[in-house]
């Protein structure tokens, strides 16, 4: 049994991990969102699978465990072969960002249709068909994101392929250069930690000389910042923030502990709460202990769907054009 | 107007998630009425917040090439903090409570220790929401440090 439930979480683990890898590499401007997103879903889908559990409404565990172990792998499977990176700055489109609204709207209903359907189911006994429709209309919801990437691949499929091969080289040039006015907002601009792994693609198209030139240019520019006070630049070895760490490398910064232990702190009294919330609320006196924790499982959701969405908003504060 | 041409770093929402959990402690602590409800909402904004923040800020900071790795050893840090306040400190106070109340009255030595009433977590909560206060701190002092990095990534130059 336990190590059942050892592998069980370790294919858990797996999951989220590549989930949240390809989210990130093929949206690299837009990380809160899709992070958000995709950690809210896999917060929310206990309670999709709790309603499925009630739809189906089985009396033999093992069988219901059987279908949670075999559905996903079914899933993904085939879902394999269509998730590839696709060089997320290379395709930035200024869709994206309704893209996102969408799903947040789509999300925010959803969370919102859930707890209205845990308070009903609570409240009331319901007949097997009525609960059967709730779950069909859940479904319905959870399907409606699906429609955005055919959209915009409709939308967008009349482009000129060459414009996508072209737009790299010259963002970088005018992300590089300071004095020139700034970019439209949606612009592709490169961030800092992609420039490393484009480098073979892009750079080794140009002669060794030019290349050297370039970073020479660059390191000449972030002196000159250095110099003004702008950038604050440390010369050690290794990755300097914003670059490809190893987790070695990561594991002597103290950035990398600062976070640990802020997450320790912060989460860890978090997961405390909802552990103990059975006997909290007992201990102040309520009696249906498992609406709490229905309720923070969708606070939750909202949380992480929030989170990313807020963080994206600080980031990009003071990043509006200002005329 | 210092930090006009800078972008705000993301750690900023994480600390906002601990102030925001902070405040959900204190409720839980105190135990007004409707206390379970508004703080099962702080707790459960806070807590899931923190989620969707840490793994976008950790991209930004140490790149994507580990990313795997480098997640999932801070994700670590989730069960250890679980592990302190849940096994060491919680369930103590709650026990030392309810055998407290256990001496005043009666009781069949067989039975189930039970602690009623705000007090058995109000220690508990209250460490907590400090705790939650020093992650805070945490998170600014990485704001501070992590300035440059947001100003590259999403801040604009301005002339």
């Amino acid at each position: 049994m336990c190590i059942l439930i050892f592998v069980g979480n370790n294919g858990e683990t797996y999951f989220n991990t590549a989930a949240l890898v390809s989210g990130v590499q093929n949206f690299p401007k837009s990380r809160g969102p899709v992070v958000g997103i995709l950690k809210g879903f896999a917060g929310l889908g206990g309670a999709i699978l709790s309603q499925v559990y009630t739809m189906i409404h089985s009396s033999d565990r093992a069988s219901l465990i059987f279908m949670v172990a075999v559905a996903p792998s079914v899933v993904v499977v085939p879902l394999m072969f269509f998730i590839r990176p696709v060089g997320g700055h290379r395709q930035i489109r200024s869709s994206d960002a309704t893209s996102f609204t969408v799903i947040y709207a789509v999300c925010i209903l959803l969370a919102a249709y859930l707890m209205a359907v845990m308070l009903v189911e609570d409240f009331i006994d319901l007949s097997h068909s009525i609960i059967i429709a709730f779950t069909v209309v859940l479904f319905a919801i959870l399907l409606v994101p699906i429609f955005i990437p055919i959209a915009t691949s409709c939308f967008t499929a009349s482009t000129d392929p060459c414009d996508t091969l072209e737009e790299p080289l010259l963002g970088d040039q005018q992300g590089q250069d300071p004095g020139q006015s700034t970019t439209p907002d949606h612009g592709p601009e490169l961030i800092f930690s992609e420039v490393e792994d484009e480098k073979p693609k892009e750079v080794d198209l140009l002669p060794a000389v030019e290349r050297h030139k370039r970073i020479a240019q660059l390191q000449a520019k972030l002196m000159q910042a250095a110099a003004e006070g702008a950038v604050r630049v440390k010369r050690r070895r290794g990755p300097h923030r914003g670059e490809d760490f190893t987790l070695t490398q990561a594991l002597v910064k103290a950035d990398f502990w600062l976070i640990f232990f802020s997450l320790l702190l912060g989460s860890g009294s978090g997961l405390t709460v909802i552990d103990n919330l059975g006997q909290m609320s007992q201990s102040l006196g309520y009696d249906n202990t498992h609406v709490f924790v229905s309720m923070i499982s969708i606070w939750n959701f909202l949380g992480r769907i929030g989170g990313g969405y807020f963080s994206e908003l600080i980031v990009r504060y003071d990043t509006v054009p200002e005329e | 107007m210092i930090c006009r041409d800078y972008a705000y770093p993301r750690p900023v929402a994480i600390a906002v998630a601990q102030l925001v959990m902070s405040v959900g402690h204190i409720f839980f602590a105190y135990g007004w009425p409707g206390a379970m409800h508004i703080g099962t909402l702080l707790i459960g904004l806070g807590y899931g917040a923190h989620w969707a923040i840490v793994p976008a800020t950790a991209s930004e900071l140490f790149g994507l090439k580990k990313f795997g790795a480098l997640y999932n050893f801070l994700t670590l840090a989730n069960p250890a903090g679980s592990l302190v306040f849940s096994g060491l400190i919680a369930s103590s106070i709650y026990d030392r409570e309810a055998e407290r109340q256990a001496q005043g009255s009666l009781f069949n030595p067989d039975d189930v220790l039970r602690c009623r009433g705000s007090i058995c977590y109000f220690l508990t909560s209250l460490i907590m929401s400090g705790f939650c206060l020093i992650a805070a701190a945490l998170s600014m002092i990485l704001v501070q440090r992590t300035k440059p990095v947001y100003t590259n990534l999403y801040g604009k130059t301005r002339n």
